[in-house]
């Protein structure tokens, strides 16, 4: 009589399919790919509908509350624009048809594409602005799966980036806000690294010339730390806020402008799990040694249905961790 | 965490066995795959977040286990699978009737002990590996493994010769 075991192996064996790692890898990007771009696809349909329930809502209110026929409205309407002249305007010659360059020089030496930017960024009394970019390889602009491009910046107010710092990661990436998160006068740069529905944050310490600049540098987390709140020493801070089916992330903050805290709240629970959820809320602060330490970090065990430790608000030390 | 080397080495060496052994939990290969290969980028997604996932072959096996469970996964799958792949090599008829009946014991299993029993006997983890995965304690694990085999082996008419746990510091 033939075991279980034989059964079960013989089984196996014969199910096992044949594939080419390299393939399936294929595969994973592009599902990643998928699932990021359903995610932000979902988030704008409802942004959508709340904005049409909304304005639908106030459509049949003013309905309701609309006085008899006839009666003049509170406010008298402005009187109607002069129409605009019927006479086309010139059209530009055409240029001679050529192979257009791909991307632009945005003051690095080097062509970059899928260029985003921020201005009005305070540097001193100098107004700096940011780039997100990738560079163009080989006349073309490559996939951000590929090369996950550059953070570059303008410190001197010229118009032209003067430093640059390569990025780790870049799916939908750009420069998403400015800070002063150590109250010097020199607002720190806030990249949004990954856009998505647990979108990840990058913060970069900005160097002028008259600190011995011009750079743009990762703010690495100080010594020790605390790994399992997701900021390892000697690595760069990355904030994640949003909420997935296995993670929630909210940020805010303290004593901001005077004297900034980052307070950043995260867990984690189990996919497709009821299970209990751990939590942690991480205290953070930029000192004048250009690393972010961390003031404390606690780890609990809640329900999983119970709200994170803590309420983000829209702009936590002035800025808006949320893309969606 | 999840590096670049671990998922190559994972993709190279426990993918093929993981589609394998749930598709025979689940009855269909490509809804197999397409659940093995969600729980992956998930697995992905948490390790860019800096979230730790201690033994990812567990982890992996038990999201795609839960994953497939939904009908609509596996209608979608088995559809976009028919539209991309040509028809693979036909098992025997033993193999397929013996598979067939497989399949229909693993099915009338409750799900818990189906996720132990593919988790042990197909993939080889350690009881406590199978424990941390599920959420549960080693004993229930215990427990739940020799109901599962003991209805396995009486719906498939086999012997069901207790397996023997292999010492931890093997592993």
């Amino acid at each position: 009589m033939p075991t279980l075991d034989d059964l079960l192996d013989r089984q196996l064996r014969a199910a096992t399919p044949t594939r080419d790692p390299l393939d399936v890898r294929e595969q994973l990007v592009r599902r990643k790919r998928r699932r990021t771009i359903r995610r932000t696809a979902g988030r704008t349909a409802l942004a959508g509908m709340v904005l049409a329930a909304s304005a639908a809502g106030v459509l049949m209110l003013g309905r309701a509350f609309e006085g008899p026929e006839g009666s003049s409205p509170a406010v008298s309407p402005s009187p109607p624009s002069p129409a605009p002249p019927l006479t086309p305007t010139a059209s530009p010659a055409p240029e001679p048809s050529a192979t257009p360059e791909v991307g632009r020089d945005i003051g690095l030496g080097f062509r970059v594409c899928s260029v985003s930017s921020l201005g009005q960024i305070r540097v001193g009394d100098v107004r700096a602005k940011a780039w997100t970019a990738i560079r163009v390889r080989d006349g073309r602009c490559p996939d951000e799966l590929d090369d996950p491009g550059i953070v570059a910046v303008d410190l001197d107010g010229d118009g032209a980036a003067d430093a640059w710092h390569r990025l780790t990661v870049c799916t939908g990436c750009e420069p998403w806000g400015a800070t002063d998160l150590d109250a010097d006068g020199v607002e720190e740069l806030v990249v949004l690294l990954q856009f998505s529905s647990t979108p990840n944050f990058g913060i970069y310490r900005l160097v002028p010339s008259s600190a011995g600049g011009p750079a743009v540098t990762p703010i690495l987390v100080a010594e020790p730390g605390a790994r399992e709140a997701g900021f390892p020493a000697g690595k760069p801070v990355e904030l994640w806020s949003g909420g997935d089916e296995g993670f929630t992330g909210a940020i805010a903050c303290e004593a901001y402008p005077s004297a900034p805290v980052l307070v950043v709240a995260r867990a984690e629970q189990p996919v497709d799990g009821a299970g209990p959820v751990e939590a942690t809320v991480t205290r953070l602060r930029l000192e004048a040694d250009g690393l972010m330490h961390v003031i404390s970090s606690e780890r609990t065990t809640r329900p999983a249905s119970a709200p994170l430790p803590i309420t983000a608000p829209d702009a936590p030390c002035g800025v808006r961790f949320n893309p969606l | 965490m999840v590096d670049e080397a671990e998922l190559r080495a994972f993709l190279r060496e426990g993918y093929p066995r993981l589609v394998g052994a749930v598709a025979l939990a689940c009855g269909s290969e490509p809804a197999a795959e397409d659940a093995v290969q969600e729980a992956i980028v998930r697995a992905w997604e948490r390790s860019e977040r800096g979230q730790q996932i201690d033994a990812l072959a567990p982890w992996v096996a038990t999201v795609a286990l839960n994953l497939s469970r939904s009908g609509l996964r596996r209608a979608l799958a088995e559809r976009r699978a028919r539209a991309r792949m040509a028809p693979g090599p036909v098992a025997s008829p033993e193999l397929t009737a013996e598979r067939l009946d497989l399949q229909r014991a693993l099915a009338g299993l409750p799900a818990r002990q189906r996720e132990a029993v593919v988790l042990r006997s197909f993939l080889e983890l350690r009881v406590d590996e199978i424990a941390r995965a599920m959420g549960t304690t080693e004993g229930t694990v215990k427990s739940q493994l020799a109901k599962a085999r003991a209805a396995l082996a009486a719906a498939l008419a086999v012997d069901p010769e207790p397996e023997v746990e292999p010492d931890h510091a093997d592993a």
